[in-house]
């Protein structure tokens, strides 16, 4: 290591002790660390600040490029959990707009272990698929891929997609990547979707029990993915009507306004 | 659900092992007294005493350190080791309160959840259960844990769940078992976190090696090296015992489906019980499984689903101690399905491996169904068997009466009658205060009433009437007064009992049986005026009836007998219109066959213009479209065809019931049109589309009374297939289960048939002889009979007699050409074969003289025998 080389790493190592972490820090592979708002972001480098010794008050900086980082720390970004509601209620194309920012900010770390580029991106795939952009979502995906997202968020933009295609009335293509999905799906939130998806790929086709029998999956088995059981519990309710049982379909509807009071399946049934 | 649900594979009580920091506790001694062992030497005997089995020395040993250590963390294993100790020592309360003490002084201890599944197991031993519920509830969040704030071994936790749910249902806590087990980890879960477990503690061993090397256990060192080691082992077991058993969830599920079952959520039961039939198509505990899903599908009321489920099980796992049950299940839902056969061989098979309550059950079960299938000797074995083993039994008032009248049911017995009677008489001598009294009186006097003894069964019905005069039967009691006074020509009397009857009916059966028979005496009687009072009165009365269309057609007939047709036919078309597009309103047909009768009596003057076609004039005063719907514009045609019919223009008629056949839905069409145009079509060899004009009649019309046609057409289709079992059934069933109002000859011949295609000629003979003695059958059916009885007196050897019959034929039944033709030639091959030359030639030469067989092609084989035996004969 150069003199020049070892002076910098102990700048920065000074201006890094604990207590002065800011909420962006950046960890070196090397073992350096820096963070915003003193280091700043350009193209794919990350300039880091330092004050050359001899008490002068000189400053010089560093040029450090991304591909450099081990990881970084970086606090969750709110637009996500706002995009993340909207899609609850039925708007992607709000949810669209505010991840959209996100993505552009954290698209030079895409690649570094902290970065929130694949929950922005699995937002923007599942958003996309709901506006009937399926070939785009296709296309976020990808990136996704390429990037080694978690195995989990693909799958939500993967059953996304299947939801939109079938939807939009694409069954034989929605049950050919449902196929494959299936495969590849084993944490529980990926698998009550599936469940659901089924059911009203099922309802759709008039095949109302085998409808009701693949949205209690839901609450049967996937009991702690309180984000699914709305979905499953009204398309059960609806099966159970469908096949006469109304004393079944109160109690459930009673289940679902009493549990999900704010969700929008229970507002429908109000 | 009386059996217990399967267990998890034996576990070692796993997350109880020693475990030891990596310190030494000499450096805790607290003022030790001179002589007294070392801490690290009281450890090591501990150690060494707890890895014999020897509990009772650790607990000494260890105690002894507490006493004599200074508080420390590296007091944890110390504490730990206590509790586990007691618990495998079996001393429950103990363990409670030291793995208690250990969570208190340790709260993020290394072995936090190894001590909390401990002292769940403890609380269960203990029998505390909402505490061991509370213990557990400490351990759900395992799900997401792993590494140090883990455990050693995460099967242990399902263990304890499923100890914990199967306590809480036997207390009828299906909720909260229900919660608990929702919460468990399933088997690919516990691998992951196994692994990961793994992982942390082979960490733990590594550095334990690095500091305490790889020497003999002297030391607390080499102590806690070799405890690591062995969790390390313990947890790798652990992970393949899990690995290896792949239908390690079914013990969860099983009791998943269970609670859901108990919660009134069959649905769900089905969705759980599916899925262990999906993952595991070969683990054992399926079977379960399957037998859960038989409850699960009853319960939701997809009864041939659990029927054929249940005849899955018995397929699969015919050796299972379940067996019975299944079979007891299986006949029971059958039943309810009506298909009382299918019931009736899984009863049988039931009764063969079942004991006690559903033994009891069973027989009677099996009684019952063999009653509906009117197998009298067969039912009257179990009620019988019945009340011999079960005389206080919940069924024996039934089963004992049930037999009696077994008696009473079997039309096929000619002395049906003496014997029902003499086993109703032991019945009620045995039985004074049966609740089937009045019942067992009013079958006494129909006993009376076959036997001819009509005074004794009108002084019988009178005397019931005293006895039970609130009894729900005093309908039919009268219904049959009413009868044996017609016998006794009574006639007056009887239309007063008929009317006292329909006064007091309670079902529409009786209501439509009684007036319609006091209708028939006094028409007999040509009381017009009474005849429409008593039907329009009748309608004032219920005008909703079902039964009121019939209503309007016997006021209808007084009017055109009492010679208003003009004013009968409008009476009627005024209110067949509110029925005619309704296929369930069986007397729709029987009016518009009124109507047809009245139209076709009506002449045209001389010089008149042409009237309208009689399908116009009723369309035109119905007030229907041409589009009216399909079933509307088949029973316009059937009034055409009547009417052609009663015109003398039988073909026309059937060509219009043909052209209704094929161009109609048979899906939209009434009972009896499905039954007159299936019949048609069945006769001009139109099978394909007779057939299902039949099935839509027995699918649609299960109560009606134009069954027997259906059965009797299906029956002669598999007749023609060659398939006489099966065309047996279908008779039999237009008998049995139809009544065979309309087509009891035809049915009566068709098993005739069915039995000598079968071989079966004595019982052929038997039915034969039947048909051809039924005065009321005289026609074609009886030249069949004795033809078909020729038949079989050749085929038994006794041509003498054949040959009568056959001659009974072409002397007396000449209009039916062709059971002449054939008896002829029957006749004349068994003179052959007698070796009667001239008989036989004289025989084909009487045939062949016979100017009404001039079209038979039966004539051909005559005239080649002739040659044969006359070559000079022209």
């Amino acid at each position: 290591m150069s003199r020049l080389s070892l002076f910098i790493t102990l700048a920065l190592l000074q201006c890094s002790v604990p207590g002065m972490v800011r909420g962006q820090t950046f960890y070196f592979a090397d073992g350096r660390k820096a963070s915003l708002p003193e280091a700043q972001i350009k193209g794919t480098n990350i300039i880091v600040p330092f004050k050359l010794s001899g008490g002068d008050g000189a400053s010089a900086s560093l040029t450090l490029p991304i591909s450099s980082l081990g990881r970084i720390e970086w606090p969750a970004p709110a637009a996500i959990a706002q995009a993340e509601d909207d899609l609850k209620a039925g708007k992607p194309a709000d949810a669209l707009k505010k991840i959209d920012a996100i993505l552009k900010e954290q698209e030079p770390f895409r690649d570094v272990p902290g970065s929130w580029w694949n929950q922005g991106a699995t937002v923007k795939a599942v958003a996309l698929a709901q506006l009937g952009r399926e070939a785009e979502a296709e296309s976020m995906l990808d990136q996704m891929r390429r990037t080694k997202a978690a195995p989990d968020d693909i799958s939500r933009g993967e059953l996304a997609i299947i939801e939109q295609l079938a939807s939009s009335g694409k069954i034989d293509a929605a049950k050919a990547r449902l196929d494959k999905a299936e495969s590849t799906i084993a944490d529980d939130a990926g698998l009550a979707s599936i469940s659901i998806l089924k059911g009203r790929m099922f309802e759709r086709a008039g095949r109302t029990e085998e409808a009701l029998l693949s949205y209690l999956r839901v609450p049967v088995f996937y009991s702690s993915e309180d984000d699914k059981q709305p979905a499953a519990l009204l398309g059960a309710i609806r099966a159970y009507r469908k096949l006469g049982d109304e004393t079944r379909a109160a109690s459930m509807t009673a289940t679902l306004t009493t549990r999900f009071p704010n969700s929008p399946e229970a507002q429908s049934k109000r | 659900m009386s059996f217990r649900l399967p267990t998890l594979f034996r576990q070692r009580p796993a997350g109880l092992r020693l475990l030891v920091l990596g310190c030494t506790l000499v450096a805790l001694a607290a003022g030790q007294p001179a002589g007294a062992r070392s801490l690290d030497d009281l450890f090591n005997e501990g150690a060494a005493a707890y890895g014999k089995g020897d509990y009772t020395r650790t607990i000494t040993l260890f105690t002894e350190i507490l006493k004599q250590a200074k508080p420390s963390p590296a007091l944890e294993p110390v504490y730990f080791t206590i509790a586990a100790a007691k618990l495998r020592k079996g001393d429950n309360d103990g363990a409670i309160a030291a793995f208690r003490l250990y969570l208190q002084t340790y709260p993020a201890g290394s072995q936090l959840n190894d001590a909390r599944a401990g002292l769940t197991k403890a609380l269960i031993a203990a029998k505390r259960m909402p505490e061991a519920l509370a213990a557990i509830n400490s351990l759900r969040d395992l799900r997401g844990r792993s590494g140090s704030q883990g455990i050693d071994n995460y099967a242990t936790v399902l263990g304890l769940t499923l100890d914990i749910a199967d306590s809480l249902l036997d207390k009828k806590k299906p909720a909260d078992a229900l919660s608990l087990l929702q919460t468990a980890l399933r088997r690919e879960q516990i691998i992951e976190r196994q692994r990961g477990r793994i992982v942390d503690l082979d960490r733990l061993y590594r550095q334990a090696v690095a500091v305490g090397g790889s020497g003999d256990g002297g030391s607390a060192l080499g102590a806690n090296r070799d405890a690591l080691a062995s969790r390390l082992k313990d947890a790798k077991d652990a992970l393949k015992s899990v690995e290896d058993n792949l239908a390690f969830d079914i013990p969860k599920l099983l009791r998943q489906a269970q609670c859901h079952m108990e919660l009134g959520q069959p649905w769900e039961a089905t969705v759980v019980y599916r899925e262990i039939l999906d993952l595991f198509p070969s683990a054992p505990d399926r079977v379960y499984a399957l037998r859960g899903l038989v409850y699960a599908r009853q319960s939701t009321d997809r009864l041939p689903d659990a029927q054929a489920l249940c005849q899955r099980f018995l397929k699969e796992f015919p050796s299972s101690p379940l067996v019975p049950e299944m079979a007891a299940v299986g006949g029971q839902i059958a039943a309810q399905l009506n298909d009382n056969d299918q019931a009736a061989q899984l009863f049988g098979s039931a009764i063969e491996k079942s004991q006690g309550d559903r033994l009891e059950r069973v027989i009677f079960q099996l009684g019952g169904v063999r009653f509906a299938l009117r197998d009298w000797a067969g039912a009257r074995e179990m009620f019988d068997r019945y009340v011999k083993n079960y005389p206080k039994g919940e069924w024996t008032d039934n089963a004992g009466y049930r037999s009696a009248i077994s008696w009473f049911l079997d039309n096929n017995d000619a002395d049906r009658y003496a014997k029902a009677e003499k086993a109703i008489k032991a019945f009620v001598d045995k039985n004074p205060n049966s609740v089937y009294l009045a019942d067992a009186h009013y079958r006494l006097a129909v006993c009376q009433f076959a036997f001819q003894e009509y005074k004794k069964a009108i002084a019988s019905c009178e005397d019931w009437e005293k006895r039970f005069p609130t009894d729900g039967m005093l309908a039919e009691v009268l219904s049959l007064k009413g009868d044996v006074q017609k016998t006794l020509e009574q006639n007056d009397a009887a239309i007063e009992t008929y009317l006292r009857a329909a006064s007091a009916a309670s079902t529409d059966e009786v209501l439509s049986y009684t007036l319609g028979e006091a209708a028939r005496l006094l028409e007999q009687k040509k009381d017009w005026a009474r005849l429409a009072s008593v039907f329009s009165t009748q309608i004032e009365r219920q005008p909703d009836s079902k039964l009121a269309m019939g209503w309007y057609y016997w006021v209808a007939r007084a009017k055109a007998r009492a010679g208003q047709s003009g004013e009968a036919w409008d009476f009627l078309s005024d209110h067949v219109g509110q029925q005619i597009a309704n296929p369930a309103n069986e007397d729709v047909e029987k009016i518009i066959g009124l109507m047809a009768q009245i139209r076709a009596k009506e002449r045209t003057p001389a010089g008149a213009p042409t009237p309208p076609s009689p399908t116009d004039q009723l369309a035109e005063r119905l007030k229907l479209a041409d589009d009216a719907q399909p079933l509307v514009r088949a029973r316009l045609s059937y009034y055409q065809a009547r009417v052609l019919s009663l015109s003398l223009k039988p073909d026309e008629a059937e060509k219009i019931l043909l052209k209704i056949g094929r161009e109609m839905p048979a899906e939209q069409m009434s009972a009896a049109l499905l039954a007159v145009v299936g019949e048609s079509l069945c006769k001009a060899g139109e099978s394909a589309r007779a057939t299902p004009f039949f099935n839509a009649l027995l699918d649609r019309f299960p109560a009606s009374d134009y069954r027997d046609y259906a059965y009797v057409g299906l029956g002669n289709l598999a007749l023609d297939r060659n398939e006489p079992e099966n065309a047996l059934r279908f008779y039999d069933d237009a008998i049995n289960k139809a009544g065979a109002v309309h087509r009891q000859r035809e049915a009566t011949v068709g098993q005739a048939r069915s039995q000598l295609a079968l071989g079966r000629l004595d019982k052929a003979a038997k039915l034969f002889e039947f048909i051809a003695g039924a005065k009321e059958w005289r026609g074609e059916a009886t030249a069949l009979s004795l033809y078909y009885l020729g038949e079989i007196a050749v085929k038994q050897g006794d041509l003498p007699k054949g040959i009568a019959f056959f001659q009974r034929v072409f002397v007396s039944q000449v209009r039916y050409t062709e059971w002449v033709a054939k008896s002829y030639v029957a006749s004349g091959r068994a003179f052959e074969n007698l070796g009667k030359k001239p008989e036989a030639a004289a025989t084909y030469r009487e045939m062949l003289r016979n100017e009404k067989l001039k079209d038979r092609p039966e004539l051909a084989t005559a005239r080649t025998r002739l040659q044969a035996l006359d070559p000079a004969a022209p």
